[in-house]
């Protein structure tokens, strides 16, 4: 079988693209928006039946839509994206042929037919089991096997990533170590595998135990495995979204890591203390003893908080001084003031850093605190804390990178450039509302997952206090927005791909490279790809990231605070 | 300790929230500092009729 070693150089960015892989990471970005149109107009139901002034859905299709909008956006959309971004962090990025672009397809078709396997169990409505799907509570099989084989098709994906690292290696596509966005991308790809292993324990058997080969699934240990698989796959966004923070980082400004080795460090220590965001899901439950409960919450988490709060300085930290240099040096903030805040780029970035960091992180740190997580267990703050991670952080990311790649991958221009203009802020903000909203009505006790928090009907219902119900009517407000900036990012994204103006280079052609080394690098291609010695070695370099982290730590103490307050006026229990 | 599957233990308003499962006792002991009328209501999703799972707590002197 001979291999292709086509490879096409980006006239206008210099990176250079394998012509399987490019085919391959334009097919996946297409499955992953067809997966957030589908995610997005369940939401419509979602957000207007939660509003409880509205109420719009009987409760039986409430929670069919509630299922399938989590499966559709929290794995079938990021994670076609998140194998666009494996296969670009490995093959165009190290200037490598991809590794098995068949096994590569292969995977691809695979996740396609878990996606349309699992929706197909909830859409005839007898699979409505949330994402989590606790058994004994059970689905049709069709559910688990779905999931299963959307699951190793990923995992194929990973190791045609892994192969093409090492093709580069034996090709010697590059010098040296990978670029920062590529190792990020490796720490995403290794917590994949992990997840995915973990996902396989328990999937497995719940699907055996559906068509009834398996006798008993039992709850807790359900629980326990179905997390180790559930938030890690969480933390597989994080990464991915951090190396794209880096690679917008580069593109955009051409900055350069504050500390290549500390940012480095901090994607190990996602990878070593991977545990703890699973384990604040188990923190009120039997059978896990406090010892446990305490390393993973305290110790462990400590370790990963403090690698997002490293990513989160660096960055803006490296923007910082990547402005400096260009002599925006008045004062603490004029360097981002001169940001090009008009570049969705890079407004999506960097509202997605924020976002991530002072509402997802600040909330994921009460969450994760065994004594605190009493007052937050199952209410509607968990939605508000991952709407701010999930949504805020990882999707606005990546809708920054789709504006990148429609003229770099798909060679078309940014259609409606206005729009595109305002779109991560319709979105950015009213998610932000969203989030906060839910923390709000969560704080106030209200359920997550609840179809009726009026309890129409029912002698002992509970009447939440009227904040409770106009943060609800508030966040369905938001909500409402935030699918008008989803659907602006749908429009501008398949208006520009499918209908968009061509981008041609006259003489354009794709080159053969000997051995899958690509012509030289030009500007974009040489910021992401490059290396560098430490640029804070002297002094304080970036005094407003300094300022801003300060802001953070403060608003954190703070919050801590005004929790550990609630929680002490809570009845004292043991 | 739940008899079927998954439930969650929701305490109003003191917003007590403890996780049920079936098969497992969960001993949790409990001071309650206020009299008065609460309500517990399950806050694990357990099927179409979640929501009218709730029932009261009544404290005395």
């Amino acid at each position: 079988m001979s291999v292709n070693r086509m490879f096409r150089t980006c006239p206008s960015s210099g990176l250079v693209f394998h012509e399987p892989a490019e085919k391959l990471m334009r097919w996946n970005a297409v499955a992953a928006a067809v997966s957030l149109l589908i995610g997005g107009l369940l939401a419509i139901g979602v957000v207007l039946t939660r509003w409880q002034a509205v109420h719009l859905l009987p409760a039986d299709r409430f929670y069919q839509f509630l299922t399938a909008h989590g499966l559709n956006m929290l794995v079938f959309w990021i994670i076609f994206f998140e194998i666009a971004v494996l296969y670009f962090a490995s093959s165009t990025l190290l200037k490598a042929r991809l590794a098995t672009p068949g096994m590569a397809w292969a995977g691809f078709w695979l996740m396609v037919l878990g996606a349309l396997v699992n929706n197909y169990s909830v859409f005839r409505g007898d699979s409505s089991v949330m994402f989590t799907s606790y058994a004994p509570m059970g689905a049709h099989p069709t559910f688990y096997l779905g999931l299963i084989l959307f699951a190793v098709g990923a995992l194929i994906a990973c190791f045609v990533f892994f192969g093409t690292l090492m093709v580069a290696k034996a090709e010697r596509t590059y010098h040296g170590s990978v670029p920062l966005v590529t190792f990020g991308a490796i720490t995403a790809a290794i917590i994949a595998v992990f997840t995915i292993a973990s996902g396989a324990i328990i999937l497995i058997p719940t699907f055996l135990w559906s068509v009834g080969l398996v006798e008993h699934i039992d709850s807790l240990m359900y629980k326990t495995v179905w997390w180790a698989f559930g938030h890690s796959s969480q933390q597989i966004n994080v990464a991915a979204h951090v190396a794209v923070w880096y690679a917008v980082a580069a593109i955009v400004f051409g900055a350069k890591p504050l500390s290549e080795k500390v940012s480095r460090g901090a994607f190990l220590l996602y990878i070593l203390f991977l545990q703890l965001a699973s384990a604040h899901h188990l923190l009120t439950d039997p059978g896990l003893t406090s010892h446990w409960k305490i390393f993973n919450t305290s110790y462990a988490m400590y370790l990963a908080v403090l690698a997002s709060m490293v990513h989160g300085l660096t960055v803006p930290g490296a923007i910082e001084v990547a402005q400096r240099a260009k002599g925006y040096t008045h004062g603490l903030f004029e360097w981002l003031r001169k940001a090009p805040w008009g570049n969705p780029v890079f407004s999506s970035m960097f509202m997605s850093l924020i976002g991530f960091g002072f509402l997802g992180g600040i909330s994921g740190v009460m969450m994760g605190t065994e004594q605190l997580n009493l007052i937050i267990h199952n209410t509607i703050y968990v939605p508000g804390h991952f709407h701010a991670t999930v949504v805020v952080g990882t999707t606005l990311a990546f809708m920054g990178l789709t504006y990148f790649l429609i003229p770099v991958l798909f060679r078309r221009e940014v259609a409606f450039p206005t729009l595109a203009k305002w779109q991560p802020y319709v979105f950015g903000l009213a998610m932000m509302g969203v989030s906060l909203f839910l923390m709000g009505a969560g704080t106030l006790g209200v359920p997550r997952r609840h179809w009726d928090i009026g309890f129409a009907g029912n002698a002992f219902g509970y009447e939440f206090p009227g904040a409770a119900w106009l943060m609800m009517a508030l966040a369905g407000i938001a909500g409402l927005v935030a699918i008008v900036g989803g659907g602006m990012y749908l429009l501008i994204t398949v208006w520009s791909v499918f209908l968009g103006k061509k981008i041609t280079t006259p003489g354009f052609q794709h080159v053969r490279a000997r051995d899958g080394i690509a012509p030289s690098p030009q500007p974009v291609a040489a910021a992401i790809a490059a290396h560098h010695p430490s640029a804070g070695a002297g002094g304080l370099v970036a005094p407003g990231t300094f300022a801003l982290a300060m802001v953070f730590l403060v608003s954190f103490v703070l919050y801590y605070f005004i929790n550990w307050k609630y929680l002490s006026t809570v009845w004292p229990l043991k | 300790m739940s008899l079927d599957w998954l439930h969650g233990f929701s305490l109003q308003p003191e917003n007590i929230n403890i996780q049920v499962h079936p098969g497992y006792e969960h001993v949790v002991t409990v001071t309650p500092t206020n009299p008065g009328t609460y309500a517990i209501i399950c806050n694990e999703y357990c099927g179409i009729n979640h929501h009218t799972m709730a029932s009261r707590l009544y404290v005395v002197k």
